[in-house]
């Protein structure tokens, strides 16, 4: 079970390197926009997100232990990561299919 | 006092066919701190993150008080480890960060008067020596039962130096560490045992003499 301080240090993660990501999700956006290209979305993110995954724990590693330390498992963390960031897209889709 | 112990059995970890570790065992036993010398790859911090449970090795099984683990880093309250290199997000506030790890500053300005003034400001904006004093602090103050400190005299200066460690002397009732330094002075002042990694392998330090005959030391200064 996830306790407050975790949730906080997922968050926290997710803050520190949501730059790119949030990119990608507006590129994406852009994708949904103009062709409605949802399988290309869920290719470019899925693609995006190793990538991401990737820098981190080959560059900024040793960054990581200050979520170790608060005892977060790197399943949680990176669970937590990608589910905050699928569901941000997630929710740029539907407004767009909204506005659309 | 009340035993507590974390023990890594049997690791066993190589890389690219050169065995690091072969079957090294250590433990963390509160009331004690625990001293780990050895030159450059000896595996000393490979030894530290596989009791960790960060680091996937061939083989090692950690126990805590006979209760076999895994992801020992998850389990809440139970061990911390500071590594080599800093670790604190630099965009975060000490303030913000000291609240999440729950320590007592009232413990950390007691022995460091002076850093009073660092906390309103981010880990980016303090000195390299600053950051890895907060670092040490933070892990060594927080309700964790063990504590594995890779290096914490680097980059401090003396006079901070000399503070943590009686920090670290008083700690020692609270929660067992284990600490790596190349510092060795400081290492032994602290340490209640000591050992040498040397070919894979721990060797238990009985005096200063002991780390010349390991070919640890050149010779004894004094």
């Amino acid at each position: 079970m996830v306790n407050r301080g975790q949730l906080k240090a997922i968050w926290a993660f997710y803050k520190h390197y949501s730059v790119s990501s949030i990119l990608f999700t507006l590129f994406c956006a852009w994708l949904f926009w103009e062709y409605d290209a949802l399988f290309q979305i869920m290719f470019i993110k899925l693609a995006t997100g190793w990538l991401i995954w990737y820098f981190i724990i080959s560059f900024h590693s040793q960054k990581l232990f200050y979520y170790y330390n608060l005892h977060v498992h790197k399943r949680t963390l990176w669970g937590g990561y990608f589910f905050i960031d699928f569901f941000v897209l997630f929710f740029i889709l539907v407004t767009i299919r909204f506005l659309k | 006092m009340s035993s507590d112990t974390l023990l890594a059995e049997n690791i066993f970890f190589s890389v690219a066919s050169k065995d690091i570790l072969k079957g090294v065992t250590t433990r963390a036993d509160k009331g004690i701190i625990t001293g780990l010398l050895g030159r450059n790859g000896s595996g000393k911090s490979t030894m530290l993150q596989a009791m960790y449970g960060t680091l996937k090795v061939q083989e090692c099984s950690v126990f805590t008080n006979g209760t076999l683990i895994n992801a020992s880093y998850a389990k809440a309250g139970l061990v911390n480890y500071l590594p080599q290199n800093s670790f604190l997000p630099v965009d975060l506030t000490l303030n913000s960060i000291v609240r999440q790890f729950a320590i007592d500053l009232a413990i950390v300005f007691a022995y460091f008067p002076d850093l009073k003034d660092d906390l309103n400001k981010k880990i980016g904006a303090l000195s390299g020596g600053k950051e890895r004093l907060w670092s040490v602090l933070l892990l060594l103050l927080a309700k964790t039962r063990f504590t594995l400190l890779d290096e914490p005299f680097t980059h401090i200066m003396p006079l901070h130096i000399d503070q943590l460690k009686l920090l670290l002397t008083e700690m020692k009732h609270k929660k067992g560490i284990i600490i790596t330094d190349h510092n060795y002075r400081h290492l032994l002042d602290v340490s209640d045992r000591v050992y040498l990694m040397k070919d894979g392998k721990s060797i238990y330090i009985r005096d200063y003499s002991d780390l010349v005959l390991h070919g640890y030391l050149r010779h004894l200064d004094e």
